[in-house]
């Protein structure tokens, strides 16, 4: 209509009037249901099945819990607690020190290994210890020397602290990254204003460091070191293998041994009460104390250089937790691989799916991405407190180890099998129930990612779509959906890599016959068939190192932009 | 002449945002007149933008009645509101907020769904002449300036020829010069097409820029509504006065009635004239370019607290120093 035809204003334009009039003339109204409020109320509920059947069975019956007490359960905690001590103690050295070296300091070789430092999240830590978990046999000779010497008691202490050692060495390196990322992002953005106003009131590099840069990153840190120690109470493979029994081992082994549910659910829940107990002990160390990022902005630190010896020295200490946690096994890996290779003609080995692993990541990551931003947009209709509630209990899943997951997901699937209901097929040992855990327990990395980009695009973006005559769902899809392209696909990268390494959850929940890269690798690795497992090895890792440069690049906090 | 019906109106209308909390808005009755730019003025957290976004569907009222050309959209007990997509109400926010993986012609064509695709482009292209942006329709937010982004937000406002229109401080993120520029071009543009507007500001400049009438909002409350220069000149209290710009309160010698005066309404009476309001003494002169401004301390009985002035150019007298004396009247 042109501006010039437009009507007296008096009279309201036919279309507006018919729009009100005809909304007018529908009363009495009956309220229309909430559909965007179903939708978040569903899947919330999916998501958190699994969880509330650990929690509803714990009081069942149980044969094996018992002497699970008596005998096994103290050693799975204690196991679990000192290895989630010495790998927190250790990955934060080793991802604190690297992310100051190359956020503030200038060093040859800065650049790439500012960037190289994240690999080691490329590789899963059962893969690594594949390639570590021999090497205390080259330690033999000295052991036996030691048992000569002192005795079988020092002898199994030396043994004890070697395997412990290692594996804690290992684990922190491997997992040193989200240590090292949340670090070097705190550092070059959020503390910089105050490491320079310290730096000016004249402290030295390492006092700064020390005083100000430290206590100012230390949510990030604690989240990275948080993280660590999720993924470590969630390890399988690696305690495996260096014959450490933890909780997640104890749950394998109580449903796989004696197919006593109740008794692994229990082992479960006393696996989330540890990790939610040390998170909470961290709450209350920090009492009253905030350390926000005041006059955060995002220009980086002004870089010192670094030549001669402190050059080396840096650049030493930045190369440390790459080599173990990378380079090396890497390295053994691609060497195993040739061997394989070449004595097999370069044959693949002999189970190996790769179309199974693929799509089934591909697949799983494609849909929980559009669901978490469907999800994430859906409850933003919902307002503040609900809004909350929903986010909170869809990610929850990442808090909780996989194994634990895998058997309330068990749970459930067992439960709706039984109830023999009509068109719905049996769930118990199907992809369809595997791509369900998946999604229960890596929701909550696309969710808060595009929980972030909305929160990024703003409220008047989506108000002004509404107000334009767009319904909630076409503004999904034509405004909100677009624009969380980069969000999504980052959170698609990362899930896609979790999901390919995925092990604990995928050996529980696997069908019959169905292989993952990661259970091929495994299984190959437990036959000790070491040469032919490091060909699906590595393709976990190359599926997981070319996703995480671009991600690097895409997320931008990477010093090397600067 | 039978009464025309408003296109936006508010009765008793109340939002709280949470139980136990001072109402954002309480008790509001207030209609837009076709035609009317109407502003909604008030210092932060006053209610102005809860009200606005009552009026576009973006909040639902606690109590009251929220009613567009008459008709009962929101509140009233009604069991299911009329959602902002179908209230047909265009709404101009602060930044724009235009969509940025949009270029300006498919931002302005999004409101305009279930047309011909030649009635869209024809539309869009009259949009943007509108705006005085022919040609830009290609251009991505990001390539253009915020006075353009704010008159690209207008023409997809006003593309689906809105019945009403809704301005949220459209101007308080640009600089002063274009502020002032864009204001008087969106003035023009709605006052040619006869647009009934909500215009939210906390800044007096739009008010007298742009509105007909005021309505100044002070805690959630409505404290006055009137004809701009009619509330500019008797404003009912110091928060309306200063509302609309500097203030002086001065009182009645007889009763001690506040009344108040604004800086330019500053007068020197003839000596022994009856229009004398009192003494006062001169505490500050500053210059400012385009005029002298006084710091006034009244005498008791004049005033309690000091007077801003302007030194009125056509006074003839040489321009007092502080410390000087000088006798006070007020413009009728």
């Amino acid at each position: 209509m042109p501006f010039a035809q437009r009507p007296e204003p008096v009279a309201a334009p036919p279309v507006v009037a018919d729009v009100i009039r005809g909304f007018a003339g529908t009363r009495p109204r009956v309220p229309r249901p909430d559909r965007w409020g179903l939708l978040v109320t569903v899947v919330a509920a999916l998501l958190l099945l699994p969880v509330a059947a650990v929690v509803l069975r714990l009081g069942g019956e149980s044969t094996a819990w018992a002497s699970l007490v008596e005998t096994l359960l103290g050693k799975y905690l204690l196991n679990t607690l000192v290895l989630v001590a010495l790998v927190v103690a250790m990955a934060m050295p080793l991802g604190i020190l690297p992310a100051w070296l190359v956020s503030t300091c200038e060093f040859p070789g800065r650049r790439i290994l500012s960037w190289m430092l994240i690999l080691p999240l490329a590789l899963p830590t059962y893969v690594a210890a594949f390639v570590f978990y021999r090497v205390p046999e080259a330690a033999i000779p000295h052991l036996v020397k030691i048992r000569t010497t002192f005795g079988v008691d020092a002898f199994l202490a030396a043994e004890l602290a070697l395997r412990y050692g290692l594996l804690s060495l290992m684990l922190a390196a491997v997992l040193s990254p989200y240590v090292y990322l949340a670090a070097r992002s705190a550092f070059t953005r959020q503390c910089r204003v105050q490491i320079e106003s310290a730096r000016l009131l004249g402290d030295g590099v390492t006092r700064a460091f020390l005083r100000v840069a430290l206590p100012a990153a230390r949510p990030a840190l604690v989240a990275g070191g948080a993280f660590v120690a999720m993924e470590v109470a969630n390890d399988y493979g690696a305690v495996h293998f260096f014959g450490v029994p933890t909780l997640s081992a104890g749950i394998f082994r109580t449903w796989f041994g004696s197919g006593d549910l109740v008794a692994a659910l229990r082992l479960a829940a006393l696996m989330i009460a540890t990790v939610v107990g040390l998170l909470a002990l961290e709450r209350l160390l920090r009492g009253r104390a905030r350390y926000s990022a005041a006059g955060a902005d995002s220009r980086p630190l002004a870089r010192r250089r670094l030549v001669g010896v402190k050059a080396l020295l840096a650049f030493s200490v930045c190369l440390l937790p790459l080599t173990v946690g990378f380079l090396y096994p890497v390295a053994r890996l691609g060497h195993w691989a040739w061997l394989h290779l070449a004595a097999e003609g370069f044959a693949l080995p002999e189970g190996l799916r790769l179309g199974q692993s693929l799509g089934l990541a591909a697949g799983t990551t494609v849909a929980a991405a559009f669901l978490a931003a469907l999800f994430a947009y859906a409850a933003r209709l919902r307002g503040t407190m609900p809004r909350r509630v929903f986010l909170s209990i869809a990610g929850l899943g990442y808090a909780i180890p996989g194994a634990v997951v895998a058997v309330g997901v068990l749970s459930v699937t067992g439960a709706v099998d039984r109830l023999h209901l009509p068109l719905l097929p049996m769930l118990g040992g199907t992809v369809a129930a595997l791509a369900f855990a998946y999604a229960v327990r890596f929701f909550a990395i696309p969710l808060k990612l595009s929980e972030a980009g909305l929160e990024r695009i703003g409220r008047p973006v989506e108000e002004a779509s509404r107000v334009l005559g767009a319904s909630p769902w076409r503004t999904f899809l034509a405004i909100d959906l677009p624009l969380l392209k980069g969000p999504l696909v980052a959170a698609a990268i990362l899930l896609f890599v979790d999901l390919l390494k995925e092990l604990p959850l995928t050996l529980i929940l696997r069908p019959a016959g169905f292989e993952t890269l990661a259970t091929t690798a495994f299984s190959l690795a437990s036959e000790a068939r070491l040469q032919a497992c490091a060909v699906p090895s590595l393709l976990v890792v190359a599926a997981g190192v070319l996703p995480l440069i671009l991600l690097d690049r895409r997320l931008g906090t990477g010093s090397h932009h600067g | 002449m039978a009464e025309s019906i408003p296109p936006l109106e508010f009765r008793k209308v109340s939002r709280r945002y949470r139980s136990g909390s001072s109402p954002a808005v309480a008790d509001v009755d207030l209609a837009v007149a076709p035609g009317e730019i109407l502003a909604l003025i008030g210092g932060s957290g006053s209610g102005k933008t809860t009200l606005l976004r009552l009026a576009a569907g973006l909040e639902s009222p606690d109590g009251g009645e929220v009613r567009l050309d008459g008709v009962l959209v929101a509140g009233g007990g009604i069991a299911r509101e009329l959602p902002p997509e179908q209230r047909q109400v265009g709404l101009v926010f602060q930044e724009g907020a235009l969509f940025p993986h949009l270029t300006a012609a498919a931002n302005v064509a999004y409101g305009l769904r279930g047309r011909q695709r030649a009635a869209v482009r024809e539309r869009v292209e009259e949009c943007l002449a509108l705006v005085a942006l022919p040609g830009y329709g290609d251009r991505y937010p990001h390539e253009l300036s915020g006075g353009e982004r704010q008159r690209i937000a207008l023409a997809r406002a006003l593309a689906p020829a809105p019945r009403l229109l809704l301005l949220d401080e459209p101007f308080s993120h640009l600089d002063p010069a274009l502020r002032w520029r864009l204001r008087e071009e969106i003035r023009d543009i709605l006052a040619g097409l006869g647009q009934t507007a909500l215009l939210v500001t906390h800044d007096p400049e739009d008010v007298f820029a742009m509105a007909e009438r005021v309505a100044i909002l002070e805690q959630g409350a409505l404290r006055q509504v009137g004809p701009v220069l009619s509330v500019y000149r008797n404003p009912v209290s110091r928060y309306c006065a200063e509302s609309l710009g500097p203030a002086n309160r001065v009182l009645d010698p007889a009763g001690g009635k506040e009344r108040w005066r604004r800086p330019e309404d500053f007068r020197l009476p003839a000596d022994g004239s009856p229009q004398a309001a009192g003494e006062a003494r001169v505490e500050a002169v500053r210059e400012t370019g385009a005029r002298i401004e006084l710091r006034l301390a009244p005498d008791a009985g004049a005033g309690d607290e000091p007077w801003h002035v302007h030194w009125p150019d056509t006074a003839g007298r040489p321009v007092p120093s502080p410390g000087d004396r000088i006798s006070v009247a007020w413009r009728a």
